[in-house]
């Protein structure tokens, strides 16, 4: 009798322990297995300050790297050649930018440089041409002299 | 109104070629077929004087001006032929078409009696006239009077090159001077 109220007991006193451990487990939040939080961005508590001031600067880092990137890249810019024009006639655009002309026309058309430092194949209709853009620039059609256009390096 | 009229008269006479045995022009109708002839004629004989000036010129920016006359009225002659297929037009010979033809035939036998500087202010003036002449043409009477839409769309279309044709002749006068 007293062994069998001694085994009772400890299984008691054993079933209230681990109670006591998972109980005190849930309290403290500990509930997912255990990772390696270097590899995890921390996830931000709204009402934790720091935590916000962190997350901006995160965000801030992000958007420059993707800025550098499209700087390395640069933008596409297009130019439609249409009714005997270049449109549009002025181009600003920063350096390493390429800019696509398309010649909508129903003649020839090229593109020029006044300074001779480009000059584009003869673009028949719906052909289309890529520049790179190196510096500022005068450009014209020399099939139609009337016809000019300007890029303006920023 | 009247004035256009005799705008139009005057460059008739200028270039020998437009309206010379119509009194009104404006004032006549012409079919889309007369027009798709009108419009073929008026363009090759504009790649025929380029072909003058590539035998008698020797200036590099008349002979530049030339090309681009032959390039660009060859590529409005191939767009209204395919046109006219499509359309299943047959262009239409009509007393434009051959007062333009007849007044051709003299300004190439001119040309062709002239040479050196002469052809070159000779050839250039007949382009600024020429030019003026079938932009009125094109704006004031066939532009209006085309009833096919794709016909009007091509009129349309050229007009711009017509335009920078005439710019570019006005600027090479100038240069001959």
């Amino acid at each position: 009798m007293l062994k069998r109220f001694f085994k009772v007991g400890l299984a008691l006193i054993w079933v209230m322990f681990v109670l006591s451990a998972c109980n005190s487990r849930t309290e403290s939040g500990d509930t997912v297995p255990s990772v390696d939080t270097a590899s995890v961005v921390p996830t931000p508590e709204p009402k934790d300050t720091t935590n916000k001031s962190t997350l901006v600067d995160t965000t801030k880092t992000q958007e420059d790297t993707k800025q550098v990137e499209t700087d390395k890249k640069g933008k596409t810019i297009h130019v439609t050649i249409e009714e005997m024009k270049f449109n549009p006639e002025t181009v600003e655009a920063h350096k390493g930018d390429e800019i696509v002309f398309t010649n909508k026309d129903i003649v020839p058309h090229d593109i020029t440089d006044e300074k001779k430092s480009y000059k584009s194949p003869t673009l028949n209709p719906d052909d289309t041409w890529k520049l790179k853009v190196e510096k500022s620039s005068n450009y014209y059609c020399s099939i139609h002299l009337v016809m000019k256009g300007k890029i303006i390096v920023k | 109104m009247k004035n256009l009229k005799n705008w139009v008269m005057a460059c008739a006479m200028v270039t020998g070629t437009f309206f010379v045995s119509n009194s009104n022009a404006q004032d006549q109708k012409f079919t889309d077929p007369e027009i798709a002839s009108i419009a073929v004629t008026a363009n090759q004989i504009d790649v025929d004087y380029a072909k003058i000036a590539f035998k008698k010129s020797k200036d590099k920016a008349v002979l530049n001006f030339a090309k681009t006359m032959q390039t660009d009225h060859e590529a409005v002659i191939g767009m209204a032929t395919k046109l006219a297929a499509k359309l299943h037009v047959t262009p239409k010979s009509n007393a434009m078409t051959q007062s333009l033809l007849d007044g051709a035939k003299k300004m190439k036998a001119d040309l062709n009696k002239k040479s050196g500087k002469a052809f070159n202010k000779a050839y250039v003036d007949n382009e600024v006239a020429y030019h003026e002449a079938v932009i009125n043409a094109v704006e004031h009477v066939l532009i209006p009077q085309a009833s096919n839409k794709e016909l009007k769309g091509l009129l349309v279309k050229v007009l711009p090159s017509l335009k920078v044709h005439l710019e570019h002749a006005k600027m090479l006068q100038k240069e001959l001077k």
